[in-house]
């Protein structure tokens, strides 16, 4: 019914976007710029990997690195700001880091072969799977891997004092901010976190692909992981699960609808913010929202 | 909304800010807790300005406060909100001292532990003002405001509340208070020092010890709510 080896990677990759989305979204943001850090963590991984030999490990972590560092750097002045400013920044960030992955163009010679991102012709090659033999199912298995290695991390940090700070300061910033908290450096760090996380997306989302290029990484990507999240809901790391499962799984896997899709997606959307607006997993709180 | 409001809280003080609605208490709490921002003049604590520091600077420089409403954080437990509160308020104490443990928070205030691991929405209002009272002391080891913590409350709660703060005082977890009450008897009871605000002024001071000008306070207060219903007729 569902080839599972086949739609792991897509569902993991999906899933950890996701994932950075929900960091964003409980510091009580919307982003839809969480792709830059994809697509910044997806051409680390992969000029790494392709252009310097480095083995997967050290790349992905790479990756994530790339994904955190320009986060912070963004997030400095972007966390100083909220609401729909902060929204917009991000809409515009995204498409900003759209226009610079079109223009890296960094292109040197590797095993014989010219390899390295080619600009607006995107950057392929990135075979390290394929180079090392690794197989379809191993594949999977390092992208459910990933996934799950950052569903732990998300739920992890949401128990420690900045998760708790993070709580605080989208709940009542006012209220967080009389008992001491820094506000911007508490979303700061969470920020930095969702960055690494699609960065370490990115990474591995390149090397399933092999090939990738700027409009990988536009703007319904980000709507998408967004999206995904809301579906499933913010009281739990187990909304964005299930609101990817819910998209990846039942709409693209066992392809329920056929090639109406995107219109039933849209439509799922619209009905679950109607019907039941806090998404599949409920918040643990019973108070009004 | 506030004029040349002059107020000076001395170590050991319990302030009591008393006036009619409207008449500029919250906002003198807001001015020092930095929840609103003053177009002139100076907040001074210890001498050190901060004035010109954002809400959580000033927590972290000493001064806590609680509201009129009753604000927690409905996503999370009593625990987490006083592990909230001790942990920012650990960072900047590198000794530690002032920063106590949750069973001390508790003790603090009164409250039972068995409460800890309860949702905001399934306490009662006066346990909800005690886990208040304790995250605010958490932080306010210069300056307390507190912001009709009674209200919604009857006298007798209200009274263990006044008294849990002077306790605090006593104890020199916290070092001065300013509290803002329409209980006005109740007020006197604990306060050391009245100021009657009007027009966004101090318009009388009364000391505590002395009787007679607690007495002229309060007159003058009712005084001015009689000439407020005449004119207004």
């Amino acid at each position: 019914m569902i080839d599972i080896v086949a739609i792991t990677p897509l569902f993991s990759i999906s899933l950890i976007l996701a994932l950075s989305c929900y960091l964003v979204l409980k510091s009580g943001e919307i982003s839809f710029g969480q792709q830059a850090f994809f697509g910044a963590g997806a051409y680390a991984g992969g000029i790494l990997t392709t252009m310097f030999g480095w083995q997967l490990v050290p790349a992905l972590i790479l990756s994530a690195a790339a994904g955190a560092v320009s986060a912070a750097i963004i997030g400095v002045s972007l966390c100083r700001v909220s609401g729909f400013r902060f929204t917009l920044m991000t809409l515009v960030l995204g498409e900003f880091a759209k226009e610079v992955f079109v223009k890296i163009e960094w292109r040197s010679v590797a095993d014989g072969r010219a390899v390295g991102p080619e600009g607006p012709l995107g950057f392929s090659g990135i075979d390290y799977f394929y180079n090392h033999g690794i197989q379809h199912g191993m594949q999977a298995a390092i992208a459910s891997g990933l996934a799950i290695l950052c569903v732990v991390g998300v739920w992890l940090y949401g128990r420690t004092d900045p998760g708790r700070r993070l709580i605080a300061v989208a709940g009542d910033p006012v209220l967080a901010a009389s008992v001491a908290i820094n506000p911007i450096r508490t979303r700061l760090l969470a920020f930095t976190s969702a960055g690494a996380v699609a960065g370490l997306g990115g990474g591995l989302f390149a090397h399933q692909a092999t090939y990738i290029e700027a409009s990988n990484f536009s703007l319904m990507v980000g709507v998408h992981a967004v999206a995904y999240t809301l579906l499933g809901g913010l009281a739990s790391v187990l909304g964005p699960v299930a609101g990817t499962t819910l998209d990846i799984v039942f709409l693209e896997g066992l392809r329920v609808v056929g090639a109406y899709r995107m219109v039933a997606f849209g439509s799922l959307i619209v009905l679950m913010l109607i019907l039941w607006p806090r998404g599949l997993i409920g918040t643990r709180s019973g108070g009004p929202p | 909304m506030l004029h040349n409001l002059e107020m000076q809280i001395h170590d050991g003080a319990l302030f009591g800010l008393v006036g009619a609605n409207g008449a500029g208490k919250t906002t003198a709490l807001d001015v020092i807790g930095g929840q609103a921002m003053a177009d002139s003049g100076s907040v001074r604590i210890a001498g050190l300005d901060i004035g010109n520091l954002a809400a959580w600077q000033r927590a972290a420089a000493g001064v806590g406060r609680t509201f009129q409403e009753s604000r927690l954080w409905s996503d999370l437990t009593v625990e987490d909100h006083f592990r909230v509160a001790r942990n920012a308020a650990r960072k900047r104490q590198c000794d530690a001292s002032g920063a106590r443990d949750i069973g001390e928070m508790c003790a603090a205030v009164e409250l039972s532990k068995t409460m800890l691991d309860r949702m905001p929405s399934q306490l009662r209002l006066l346990d909800r003002r005690r886990v208040e009272l304790a995250m605010a002391a958490q932080n306010a080891s210069d300056l307390l405001l507190v912001d009709e913590i009674g209200a919604g409350l009857d006298v007798e709660e209200t009274r263990a509340l006044y008294g849990l703060i002077a306790e605090l005082i006593e104890q020199r977890r916290v070092r001065a208070a300013v509290l803002v009450e329409h209980k006005l008897e109740l007020l006197a009871a604990f306060a050391t020092e009245l100021a009657l605000i009007a027009d966004g002024r101090i318009q009388r001071r009364a000391d505590c010890k002395k009787s007679t000008q607690v007495a002229d306070l309060m007159n003058g207060m009712f005084a001015r709510k009689r000439v407020g219903t005449m004119t207004d007729q």
